[in-house]
C-alpha cells in the first residue's frame, strides 16, 4: 500500500486521487488556509495544510509528515519546476513526473531547437534576448513575429507584431514582463493549427506515442476546447510524421514519465513545427485516455515507481473520438476576463455512459480568482467524430453553474458552429470570431433574462416554501425549526 | 454592449403548460415566430431549448441589463461612459505608470496609463480627444472593478 501525497488542488487533484485509490494505494491530499473548502481536500485518505502549493519546503514536509511514497504534481504550480523534483528525489521520495535533468533539458529552448534540428524535426526561426538584438533578428525572420515573455507562462505576456511600429512597444511590455528576463521573439505562423503529442516512457529506455490531440480552440492563447484524434491530422494524412517526430525527440532526451510535445502545423506551407514540450500531465489528458483506454495517471505513478512500461506500441490502438471542453469561471461577454463568485448550485448532465466529467465543484464553493478558475471539464466519446460532437453538446446544455459567470455559453455557442463542426477552426478562430459570438450570447441572454423575470416571481415563492412545507409534514414544526436550509 | 435592443426578440405570450412547465411565443426581429418550452425544477434550474441556465442568474441579468442602458466604449479591462466623461475598471488591476497629468491634452487612442493584471500588462487609451480633467489613481495603486480611473473631457467623437 503506497502513499502517494497530491502537490496540487481541484479537478485535477480529484482525478488523480481516484486513481491512486485504484491501484489500492492511499492517496493524500495538501490544501492552503483559504482554500480548505475545495472538495479536493477530501478526495484524499489524508489532508494536509501547507504554506503554499507553491513553496516545494512546505511540500516536502508535508510528505515527510504522512510518509508518502510518490509525490504527484499535477500540472501548474510546481510540477515542471526541476529543483523541486530533485528535492522529491533526494528525500527518497518518488516523483510522478520525468526526472529533473529531463526536466531541465526539454525546458532548455536552445538545446531543444538543436536536437530538433539534428533529428529532421523542424523548428520556427527564432531568437532570444540573452544572444542576439532582437530587433536586428525580426528583420531576418520577418513578419509577423510573435513576442513572448519566457517566464510569464500559460499562454501570458505573448505579443503578435505585424509591423515595426508595434515591435518597440511589445518588446518594451514582454521586458517589463519578464521582469528583466528572457524575452523571445519567435515566427508567428498565420492560422495554424496546435497538435500535440502524448507519450510515455520508462525508466528502462522505453518509450511509447499515445497518438496526437488537437487544441486549437483557445482564447488568450489558452485552450478551451480538445480533442483526440486531431482532425488536421487525419485529414493531411501526417499522423507518422507527428507521432515521428515527437518519438525522436523522446528517445533522444531519454524521456521517462508522461509528457507532451507540441506542434503547430502551418497550413500555407504544409509544415508541422516543433513548438515547446510539457514535462507533465496536461489538463486535457483525458481525451487521450478515452480514444486509447490508457489511464495515464496510473502510468506516470507505476513508472514513478519503476515500474517498465507493460504496454507496447502496436497495443495503443486509436478507438473511436473524444472531444473535451473547459468551464471556466471567466466572462464570455468581457473578453473571457477571469470571474469570481460563489458556486449556489450546479447542475451535471444526466448520467451518460460516454460522457466524462472532471470537476471539484461543490455548493458554496467561493471561486478564488488567486487560482487558477477551470470548474469543470465535460468530455465526451463517440465512435466517430460526429457522435463525439453530439454527445458533448447534449452535456453541454444541460450542464450549468450558478452564482458565478462561466464560459459555458460560450462553449455551446462554439461546440455549434459550422466552422467547428467541419473542423476547420484554427488557433485565431475564436478571436476571429468573438463579436460574432458575443452578440448572440447576448441576445439569447437577454431573451431568457425577460422570460425569467416574468416567470420568475411566482416560481420563487414556489421555491422558498416547498422545503419547509415538506420539513413540516414529515417532522413536524418543531423538528423543522431546527433544520438548516441552505441560505444564499 | 453593443448589441442594439430592436434587433432582440419580443415575448408575444407566456403560458403555464402544467407545474413547472411554461410555452413562451417569441417574434424574432424579422417577424417570424418562435415557440418555446421551458421547465423550472425546484432548484431553480431553467431547461431551455438553448440549455440550462439557473432563474436567479437571468434575474439578476435582466437588472444588470437595465441599468446598463447607456454603454459606452469599452474594452476588455474598462468602461468609459460618455455622459459622465468616467473610465471605470472593469477587472482588478496595479496601476504600474501613469503617463498623463491632469490638464493635459490627448488625442484617441494615447496612452494614460499601463497597469498590470494576472501577470499580463495592458494600456488604458483615450476613447476620444480631449482633455483629461482628473486622474483618479496614482502608480503602485490597487484598483478594484468599479473604480473611476479618470475622466476625460472629449471633443470630438
Amino acid at each position: 500500500m503506497l502513499r502517494v501525497l497530491i502537490a496540487n488542488r481541484g479537478e485535477i487533484a480529484v482525478r488523480i486521487a481516484r486513481t491512486v485509490r485504484e491501484l489500492g494505494w492511499i492517496p493524500i491530499t495538501v490544501y492552503e488556509e483559504e482554500d480548505k473548502t475545495s472538495p479536493h481536500v477530501k478526495a484524499g485518505r489524508q489532508a494536509v495544510k501547507i504554506d503554499s502549493y507553491t513553496n516545494p519546503h512546505s511540500i516536502i514536509d508535508a510528505a515527510l509528515k504522512t510518509e508518502a511514497d510518490i509525490i504527484h504534481p499535477g500540472y501548474g504550480f510546481l510540477s515542471e519546476n526541476p529543483s523541486f523534483a530533485k528535492m522529491v528525489l533526494d528525500h527518497g521520495i518518488a516523483w510522478a513526473g520525468p526526472s529533473p535533468q529531463v526536466m531541465a533539458l526539454l525546458a532548455d529552448k536552445q538545446r531543444i531547437r538543436e536536437i530538433a534540428e539534428k533529428l529532421g524535426v523542424p523548428v520556427l526561426p527564432w531568437c532570444s534576448s540573452r544572444q542576439v538584438n532582437l530587433r536586428s533578428c525580426v528583420e531576418e525572420i520577418g513578419y509577423p513575429v510573435i513576442v513572448k515573455a519566457v517566464n510569464a507562462g500559460g499562454g501570458r505576456g505573448q505579443r503578435i507584431v505585424h509591423n515595426p511600429d508595434e515591435l518597440e512597444e511589445a518588446l518594451e511590455m514582454a521586458s517589463r514582463e519578464a521582469g528583466g528576463g528572457e524575452v523571445i521573439v519567435e515566427k508567428y505562423i498565420n492560422n495554424a493549427r496546435h497538435i500535440e503529442v502524448q507519450i510515455l516512457g520508462d525508466h528502462y529506455g522505453d518509450v511509447i506515442h499515445l497518438y496526437e490531440r488537437e487544441c486549437s480552440i483557445q482564447r488568450r492563447r489558452q485552450k478551451i476546447i480538445e480533442e483526440a484524434p486531431s482532425p488536421l491530422v487525419e485529414k493531411m494524412k501526417i499522423r507518422e510524421t507527428v507521432t515521428g517526430y515527437a518519438l525522436r525527440i523522446a528517445q533522444a532526451t531519454s524521456y521517462d514519465n508522461a509528457g507532451t510535445i507540441e506542434f503547430i502545423y502551418d497550413p500555407s506551407s504544409k509544415t508541422t513545427y516543433i513548438l515547446e514540450s510539457n514535462t507533465r500531465l496536461q489538463v486535457e489528458h483525458p481525451v487521450t485516455e478515452l480514444v486509447t483506454g490508457i489511464d495515464i495517471v496510473k502510468q506516470q505513478l507505476l513508472i514513478a515507481v519503476d515500474k517498465p512500461l507493460l504496454i507496447r506500441q502496436y497495443e495503443v490502438t486509436l478507438r473511436g473520438w473524444a472531444i473535451e471542453a473547459r468551464i471556466y469561471a471567466e466572462d464570455p461577454l468581457n473578453y473571457f476576463t477571469p470571474t469570481d463568485g460563489v458556486v449556489r448550485d450546479y447542475k451535471l448532465p444526466r448520467d451518460n455512459p460516454w460522457i466524462r466529467i472532471d470537476h471539484a465543484l461543490a455548493r458554496g464553493l467561493r471561486v478564488n480568482p488567486k487560482y487558477d478558475t477551470l470548474l469543470a471539464k465535460v468530455i465526451a466519446w463517440g465512435m466517430d467524430r460526429a457522435e463525439a460532437l453530439r454527445r458533448l453538446e447534449l452535456a453541454l446544455a444541460s450542464t450549468y453553474i450558478a452564482g458565478v459567470r462561466t464560459n459555458i455559453e460560450a462553449l455551446r455557442e462554439l461546440i455549434r458552429d459550422a466552422v467547428f463542426r467541419r473542423a476547420e477552426y484554427t488557433t485565431q478562430h475564436l478571436e476571429k470570431t468573438y463579436r460574432e459570438l458575443k452578440k448572440r450570447i447576448q441576445d439569447r441572454l437577454r431573451t431568457l433574462a425577460s422570460i425569467a423575470s416574468r416567470i420568475g416571481a411566482r416560481t420563487r415563492t414556489r421555491r422558498l416554501l416547498q422545503p419547509r412545507v415538506e420539513a413540516w409534514l414529515s417532522y413536524g414544526w418543531l423538528a423543522a425549526r431546527t433544520t438548516t436550509h441552505p441560505v444564499y | 454592449m453593443d448589441g442594439s435592443r430592436q434587433e432582440q426578440p419580443r415575448i408575444l405570450s407566456i403560458k403555464r403548460l402544467g407545474e413547472d412547465t411554461y410555452e413562451i411565443v417569441l417574434e424574432k426581429p424579422g417577424g417570424e415566430t418562435e415557440r418555446i418550452e421551458v421547465r423550472i425544477d425546484e432548484d431553480g434550474f431553467i431547461e431551455t431549448p438553448y440549455g440550462v441556465y439557473h432563474i436567479d442568474d437571468l434575474t439578476a441579468l435582466a437588472q444588470v441589463e437595465e441599468e446598463a442602458e447607456e454603454r459606452g466604449v469599452e474594452d476588455w479591462a474598462t468602461l468609459y461612459t460618455p455622459s459622465t466623461g468616467e473610465i471605470k475598471a472593469k477587472i482588478s488591476m496595479k496601476i504600474v505608470e501613469v503617463y498623463k497629468k491632469p490638464g493635459e491634452e490627448v488625442r484617441e487612442g494615447e496612452k494614460i496609463i499601463l497597469f498590470e493584471t494576472m501577470k499580463m500588462l495592458g494600456e488604458v487609451k483615450a476613447p476620444c480627444t480631449g482633455r483629461i480633467t482628473s486622474l483618479n489613481v496614482t502608480a503602485g495603486q490597487g484598483v478594484k472593478p468599479g473604480t473611476s480611473i479618470a475622466v476625460l473631457e472629449c471633443r470630438q467623437r
